[in-house]
């Protein structure tokens, strides 16, 4: 079935150029562009919520990946293919809201480019510690480093990751400084957080649960706005003093500019319906996401926000 | 005694019909998609990484682990016949391997391959079921500076390994270096020498140059110089495969040696294979009584680096058990593969999960075992490729080259790369650059400069934190020994030649 | 391949301009940063100059053993100059033309131009040949592995 699924995808592509929008939607295959290689957590994703969404609906999507430059390439991609509501796609933080405010590269405008359709899922970060730390508690990490700044030295699967401008953006609201420890992945980062090389770890919460429930480091805080449910006693940094401090990995549907509203609605309606089917929430939240769901005006909203937030942090930090 | 609890369960979940079945499909898929120029293990498992979703996790990985080691190995078998790697331990094994096939030995060397590979795979295997907690503790003594010294180590090592001056191999692995760094600057996020070529953010596509390189560049070297292969018509029948006994006895200790080295290096996260595969060949080089052999069919040459692959494939895995931590793209591709299944990867695998974990740890040896039974009838089929008439054997190359390439990144760019580095390629093969350091430097240069920044951000600017590390210290005193005796025997090689 | 002393003087030559331009094109580019925090000009710039470095030791040592042997001749093997230009147009044209034009033109263009290379390849022997190779494409990697490129397309954009 998949096979001929992928069999399919030429047609589709051929397609394209040619078909106008129908009354009914959709019509035909779904393009849907995943910017990052299979097998990736953006990749696993779209293709959970697809699968779902295909099984009620009887829509054929056929997944692009289109990896390259942190996500960068795909949405450049996604932005300009024709907004008849036939090709969609998967953005997320990274590559909608802080990208295109810190590469001067980046050609598309997360606002004017895109239609939003839905929010998906949101995962915070967790920043970890060794078990032999000095640090209790992250009230410890804040007093260190007020004490004596650039004295924390803090490690991240890598620059302009959520996980960098998560620190990045604690620095801009209260003059703090830490010092910046980059990391490809979190391969080598978690062996040098256990070995106490660098002082803490910043990383998305369910990277590095595993982790912690295996004893090996010890969680200190998350950076959502509400207490995440798996992990319920940790506090979050806006609970320390960081009133509105916000800083997550959350997934969107996204489409080009211009789509026909009906397509918005009925996209929107199926994302949202497939959320709610017990199964797949079930499964997201086992990976540590919190669900999201919504209308496409929330979302506009939202991204809205986020581009803004972003935008100031990279600004502040002196970044671009 | 839960060792052989463990082995027990693994074997019985990796024979049961159903997981047999698809780590067949699974090795057989590999072998052919890794046959094709291009198509390496991450690009093959990428591509049927939708299959998997329908089978229950243990096959799924089984599976995924058949396609890793029959890509591989298609890989070599690519290499020896037609000198086009897309990987650096593929380009070591093409030094002495098409050399061997251009001699009408090329069913030999495919067999040996085969052995190379089942015997350092079955190394790493014990190993990991033995040692796995010793040597993952000795992971975590490795931190950025020991890995720069390292690294250092290997890359010094592979510019001696050709037969041309020593100071030709220094230039090769410092222009692979510079290829390297192409790309995004992983500390500041500066794009450095991209042109404003958004395309390069991400760097040059390992495939790209390994392809232009060597595939490339051999297709225009050989162009017009030979007809078929020179292969005779008998040299496929399963007499011809089979090694003399100065082959068997030539290859005892690379395969020892080559295990040991592989075995190491597969321990240390992110350096894995390919570093071991040139270590393992610069050491066989070293060692051996007429080192003038090498890189003119030396079997040697292959037999040390083909094990030394595996065996590091393999205990590439003990970090990953132990700690939680992939030991490469691949491996994180796969651990991936776990998540789709609602099962979170990570240190707790082996206990939560005991059959999938022995199961998949077994699977490697039974799949190596079916590798080496699906190839004996396949090396015939695959030395018959080298019979078709060269005039039209090569567009045929070009064109699997070209489609494979664009298939890895879905990047019609990457393939405008291949161009560029087949016209590099050949221009340093005319000038007699060798090669297969530059592939090294370039897979090694980015993780250098990242570990020498970090540990001089680490050491607050110190660079006698290399020094005072005694771990980095003696490898850099290693190092430096090398540097010295290759200096010293070049004079020596002027003053004789005077 | 043969070693020749008076190619590598030029090689090294060669090698010493271009660690040099990387030195100057990193140092102007690039903020080099301190020993502690490294800027991205840093390490390119250490790189440069060890490779000029060593090109200009590479041409000094072929330089003295030119004066020692008489060895004059440039390299006995001719530089195929027709063979690499129709390969690389053969890569080029496919590179170019698969993403407008789809997989079909794309295998025409890279095994029909390269082919050329060989002068014992005939059209007809060319034509027949493209035409197994399509198939093989399609075959293999259309509906075998089910890739996401068109087999025939126009999309120029």
């Amino acid at each position: 079935m998949k096979t001929k699924l992928f069999a399919l995808a030429g047609a589709a592509f051929i397609a394209l150029g040619g078909s106008a929008f129908a009354q009914s939607y959709p019509s035909g295959n779904i393009d849907y562009i995943v910017p990052y290689p299979p097998g990736g957590g953006t990749d696993v994703l779209a293709r959970q919520l697809n699968d779902q969404i295909a099984r009620s609906t009887g829509w054929n999507f056929v997944i692009l990946n289109q990896p390259g430059a942190g996500g960068t390439i795909g949405m450049d991609q996604l932005s300009r293919a024709d907004g008849d509501g036939q090709t969609i796609g998967m953005g997320q933080t990274s590559n909608l809201a802080v990208n295109p405010a810190l590469n001067p590269e980046v050609q598309y405008d997360p606002l004017a480019d895109f239609t939003p359709i839905a929010l998906v899922n949101t995962q915070p970060m967790g920043i970890i510690t060794h078990n032999d730390s000095p640090f209790a508690d992250f009230a410890a990490v804040l007093e260190a480093v007020r004490a004596e700044p650039g004295s924390v030295l803090y490690g991240t699967p890598g620059t302009g990751t959520v996980s960098h401008m998560s620190i990045e953006r604690l620095m801009a609201q209260d003059d703090l400084v830490f010092e910046h420890v980059p990391y490809t992945g979190i391969a080598q980062a978690i062996s040098d957080v256990m070995g106490g090389v660098v002082d803490i770890y910043v990383g998305s919460l369910p990277s590095v649960m595993q982790h912690v429930e295996a004893g090996n480091v010890r969680l200190l805080a998350v950076t959502s706005a509400q207490p995440h449910p798996l992990v319920p006693d940790v506090p979050t940094v806006a609970s320390l003093g960081f009133d509105g401090y916000l800083a997550e990995d959350w997934k969107a549907v996204v489409g080009p500019a211009g789509m026909p509203e009906d397509a918005v609605a009925a996209l929107n309606q199926a994302v949202n319906d497939a959320l709610a089917e017990p199964e797949l929430r079930a499964a997201l939240e086992a990976q540590g996401s919190v669900v999201l769901g919504g209308t496409a005006e929330e979302f506009r909203a939202f991204l809205a926000d986020e581009v803004a937030a972003w935008a100031n942090v990279v600004d502040a930090a002196g970044l671009r | 005694m839960t060792f052989f609890d463990n082995i027990l369960l693994g074997l019985e979940t990796a024979l049961s019909l159903n997981n047999l079945m698809w780590c067949f499909v699974g090795v057989f898929m590999g072998t052919l998609l890794g046959v094709i120029p291009g198509i390496g293990v991450l690009a093959a498992i990428s591509m049927l990484f939708p299959l998997t979703f329908q089978l229950e996790p243990t096959a799924a990985l089984i599976m995924l682990a058949g396609i890793w080691y029959g890509t591989t190995y298609g890989g070599s078998t690519a290499s020896i016949l037609l000198n086009v790697p897309g990987t650096p331990s593929s380009a070591i094994t093409a030094l002495d391997g098409y050399p061997m096939a251009q001699q009408g030995r090329a069913g030999v060397a495919l067999l040996m391959t085969t052995f190379a590979s089942f015997f350092g795979g079955s190394v790493g295997i014990i190993l990991l079921m033995g040692f796995s907690g010793t040597i993952s503790q000795m992971a975590l003594q490795f931190s950025s500076t020991e890995y720069f010294a390292l690294m250092l180590l290997g890359l010094i090592a592979a510019s001696g390994m050709s037969n041309g001056a020593m100071i030709k191999g220094l230039i090769m692995v410092c222009l692979g270096v510079l290829f390297g760094l192409v790309g995004s600057d992983i500390y500041s996020g500066a794009r450095r020498f991209t042109f404003g070529l958004v395309e390069l953010a991400d760097g040059i596509a390992l495939v790209a140059l390994a392809l232009g390189l060597f595939g490339i560049s051999e297709v225009i070297a050989s162009v017009g110089k030979i007809s078929a292969k020179g292969v005779d018509p008998d040299a496929v029948r399963f007499k011809a495969m089979k090694p003399t006994r100065d082959d068997m006895r030539r290859s005892w200790f690379p395969m020892l040696r080559g295990s040991a080295v592989g075995s190491f290096f597969g321990t240390l996260p992110g350096t894995g294979p390919s570093i071991a595969a040139f270590m393992s060949y610069a050491l066989e080089r070293r060692v051996a009584k007429e080192p003038e052999r090498f890189g003119k069919g030396a079997i040697e040459g292959i037999m040390g680096p083909e094990s030394a692959n595996n065996a590091a494939d393999q205990t590439a895995f003990i970090p990953t058990l132990a700690l939680g931590i992939p030991g490469s793209a691949t491996m994180a591709l796969m651990l991936g593969a776990l998540m789709i299944h609602g099962i979170a990867p990570g240190p707790q695998l082996m206990s939560e999960q005991p059959a999938l974990f022995w199961g998949l740890v077994m699977s490697f040896w039974i799949g190596n075992l079916l590798l080496l039974v699906l190839n004996i009838p396949l090396i015939g089929l695959w030395v018959r490729l080298l019979t078709v008439p060269y005039q039209w054997l090569f567009p045929a190359v070009l064109m699997f080259v070209c489609i494979g390439t664009y298939s890895v990144n879905n990047s019609g760019f990457d393939v405008l790369l291949v161009a560029f580095f087949g016209i590099l390629g050949y221009v340093l093969r005319y000038l007699s650059f060798p090669a297969a350091p530059m592939i090294l430097g370039f897979v090694l240069g980015p993780l250098m400069e990242e570990h020498f920044r970090r540990a001089m951000l680490l050491g607050r600017g110190d660079p006698m934190t290399f020094l005072q590390r005694p771990i980095s210290a003696s490898v850099l005193f290693i190092t430096l020994c090398l540097l010295i005796w290759g200096v010293y025997s070049a004079m020596r090689k002027r003053s004789a030649g005077s | 391949m043969i070693q020749n002393a008076r190619a590598d003087i030029v090689a090294g030559l060669l090698i010493c301009a271009v660690g040099s331009i990387i030195v100057i094109y990193a140092y102007g580019n690039y903020p080099m940063g301190t020993l502690r925090r490294m800027g991205p000009g840093m390490f390119p710039a250490g790189l440069g100059a060890v490779l000029s470095l060593l090109g200009m030791v590479l041409a000094l040592n072929s330089w003295r053993s030119l004066q020692a042997n008489a060895s004059h001749d440039w390299p006995p093997v001719q530089f195929e100059l027709r063979t690499v230009g129709l390969t690389v147009a053969g890569v080029v044209a496919f590179a170019v033309l698969l993403r407008p034009m789809g997989l079909i033109p794309a295998v025409i263009a890279v095994v029909s131009i390269s082919a050329l290379s060989d002068a014992r390849n005939k059209p007809l022997g060319i034509a027949v040949l493209a035409l197994i190779l399509v198939v093989l494409a399609t075959v293999i990697f259309k509906f075998g592995l089910g890739l996401s490129f068109s087999l025939i397309a126009w999309n120029w954009s």
